[in-house]
């Protein structure tokens, strides 16, 4: 109850309730335009929140999530085409019910299901992530250092690709953390007596090029998307009787997405098709699945937009992102000073309970906003693709320069544009890349100060039981992976020895 | 039989190279006296160690995959058919790779925002982003005419009118104010 007053407090002192109404909207057009994923959605507002008040800035990302997720699904189903990548499943049967004439209901299917899976991710988030933060209590220098080993190897480990390109990615990431001024000893590393490199690269600036640079360089290569026939862009929302019938399926899609959205790795793709697969092996009518099945909208629609809320539960108690989106969320919150984890419910409960606040207005706003800004997302879809990709580098560009007006900053991000694009073309994942940069101080600092404490004894990370737990979950993960890849390689070798033979009969 | 060497050859090979690098580089960080036990060093060339040793693990994988491929090549070789293209396929990772052509685009893309980055300083921001919203949407398949053109500068206008007006940011002015002293 005092968490709601806090909550209600932080909505009607601060700028918190705009920003949340703001980043909706913000995010479903984001999210409706092919290649802008709620990642880059995201990062293209990160410049923008430098400015403001930590719970407006924080607010207005984690919204720009939730409404991006919704907004995937308006061209996955007028023009089959996803504007994220959780939206592909919605696509199998929201397209075909707009062939069928029923666009409308199917994006009225999609919008309440969103809404629905963000509430119940929103009372999860809630619910579980201060006792998750309490355990952090517990944890010591080594256990510190053995939580970050844990979250970079788990998320190279679950990346996409081969599990030794996550790890590569992930030690990269690293190393990038240590340019700079050596925040223990004040010795400069890695800076080659520039100036501009003393207080280290900004991750903002990397996770900007990798993420938007890099892929307005790979859609330079693809053709123009289709265009979004305007007769049938009114939403039908389900009436009663109708929504009973996806009460199912929106069950199924709830509890598939909180608990892939706590999972690390995992994120919204894997949520949607998990649930697209249990609703029609649960469904009354799994035939009507790829027809234009209205469950088949549920489901995967419901677990994106319940895994937008409940990824936030290991970033808010660990400090540990478990997807691109939340990545960049935690690059917010250190750009404000604010260290996810049990201090941060001690230290700034109102941050927290407005943050939930927050989501809870969006998930609402959601559903408003989600009817009103259709038409004005169709509008910027059917826009000819060349204007936009170039109004969006312009946009990247000066929401850069506006940071610390500076040009080197601006040469960084476009450097990593290239970097991104080159690990796109060699198949390396983004995130531990990522992770490693922003997790690179937690990492050396907790690892050199337990060490500081015992004198260099190194038997101090196996001698916590935490500390061990974690390291030895973190090797599991990575030899687990390491088997599902000699795996995947034996069995690919298989198939086209087997498609030799074919050929050769 | 397969004479081309895997990519993931050729990447691990940068990466010991490049870890080879970072590690001489960190040998010339200087000690602090306030370095503890552990000093400002330490860290970074275990991170080049990791990452040499992940580059030739994985450039080891792509020639045990190229070499179980030969094999198998060897024996479906006894049938006569061209096979080679489908192992290799499946030994450099069978990701869709882009086309030459795509990726020429793409350094294309770069270089559009590269030429912005030297211009800005020059002739400011208004102008700078006129050409980069006129090249970049022209580069991306746009034609060149009247609607063209209105949209590179009303794109500009707006940017400025956001950044400049709006969010108080001084973006570069350009040559332009010293022709107005």
């Amino acid at each position: 109850m005092e968490g709601f007053a806090t909550a209600w407090s932080v909505l009607t002192t601060t700028p918190a309730a705009f920003a949340a109404v703001a980043g909706v909207a913000w995010g479903i057009v984001g999210g409706a335009l092919p290649g802008i994923s709620p990642s880059i959605a995201m990062a293209l507002l990160l410049p923008f929140t430098y400015d403001m008040e930590p719970i407006s800035a924080i607010v207005l990302l984690a919204a720009t999530y939730v409404g991006a997720e919704y907004g995937g699904s308006i061209p996955a189903i007028l023009i089959r085409t996803p504007g994220t990548n959780a939206a592909a499943a919605t696509s199998i049967d929201g397209y075909e019910m707009h062939k069928q004439g029923r666009g409308g209901e199917a994006l009225g299917i999609s919008l309440v299901s969103g809404v629905t899976g963000g509430m119940i991710g929103l009372i999860f988030l809630v619910s579980f992530t201060e006792p998750l933060a309490k355990l952090a209590l517990s944890f010591t220098f080594p256990a510190y250092f053995a939580l970050g080993v844990l979250g970079l190897s788990v998320i190279a480990s679950l990346s996409s690709g081969s599990v030794i390109k996550g790890l590569m990615a992930g030690v990269i990431g690293l190393m990038v953390a240590t340019i700079g001024t050596d925040p223990l000893s004040g010795v400069g590393r890695f800076t080659f007596d520039n100036a501009e490199l003393l207080g280290g690269v900004p991750f903002i600036l990397v996770m900007v090029g990798v993420f938007a640079v890099s892929e307005l360089m790979s859609q330079a290569g693809k053709p123009e998307w289709r265009k979004a026939d305007d007769a049938q862009t009114r939403i039908k929302l389900p009436s009663f009787r109708n929504w009973r019938k996806l009460w199912k399926s929106q069950g199924i899609g709830s509890g598939i997405g909180i608990f892939e959205g706590v999972m690390p790795g995992a994120g919204g793709s894997i949520a949607a098709f998990m649930s697209y697969n249990e609703a029609r092996r649960w469904s009354k009518e799994p035939e009507l699945f790829g027809k234009g099945s209205p469950e088949g909208i549920a489901a995967p629609e419901t677990a994106n937009n319940a895994v937008a809320c409940t990824a936030l539960v290991p970033v808010l108690s660990f400090g540990i992102p478990g997807s691109n989106s939340t990545a960049i969320l935690l690059g917010g919150l250190l750009i404000h000073g604010l260290h996810p984890g049990p201090l941060l419910f001690q230290q700034e409960p109102e941050f927290v309970y407005g943050l939930f606040g927050g989501l809870a207005v969006a998930n609402v706003a959601l559903f408003a906003i989600g009817m009103l800004m259709l038409t004005p997302a169709i509008w910027l879809v059917n826009r000819p693709k060349p204007y936009l990709m170039a109004c969006i580098l312009a946009l990247v560009f000066s929401g850069i320069y506006s940071i610390n007006h500076s040009m080197f900053d601006l040469y960084v991000v476009l450097a990593s544009g290239l970097i991104g694009y080159l690990m796109r073309l060699f198949g390396f994942p983004f995130l531990p890349l990522v992770l490693g940069l922003v997790l690179g101080y937690l990492i050396e600092a907790n690892y050199r100060r337990a060490l500081e404490l015992t004198g260099g004894d190194h038997r101090v990370f196996w001698e916590s039981s935490i500390s061990l737990g974690l390291l030895i979950a973190a090797a599991v993960f990575i030899l687990a992976s390491a088997v599902r890849d000699a795996q995947m390689a034996r069995r690919k070798l298989r198939a086209a020895t087997q498609a030799m033979e074919a050929n050769a009969e | 039989m397969l004479k081309r060497l895997p990519l993931d050859v050729w990447i691990g090979l940068v990466a010991v190279l490049g870890a080879g690098i970072y590690w001489r580089a960190a040998t010339h960080i200087s000690i602090s006296p306030l370095d503890g036990v552990i000093n400002a060093a330490v860290l970074p060339k275990m991170y080049a160690m990791v990452l040499a040793g992940l580059g030739a693990l994985l450039a080891l994988r792509a020639l045990m995959i190229r070499a179980l491929a030969e094999r198998a090549v060897a024996r479906a070789a006894l049938a006569g058919q061209a096979a080679p293209q489908a192992i290799a396929a499946a030994t450099d990772g069978g990701e869709k790779m882009p086309t030459a052509r795509e990726n020429m685009r793409a350094v294309g893309m770069l270089a559009l925002g590269l030429g912005f980055l030297l211009i800005l300083p020059k002739l400011g921001y208004v102008l700078s982003v006129a050409l980069l919203v006129g090249a970049v949407s022209l580069y991306m398949g746009a034609k060149l005419g009247w609607r063209h053109l209105a949209v590179a500068l009303i794109a500009s206008i707006t940017f400025y009118l956001l950044f400049v007006q709006l969010l108080s940011i001084p973006l570069p002015a350009g040559f332009w104010p010293s022709l107005m002293r």
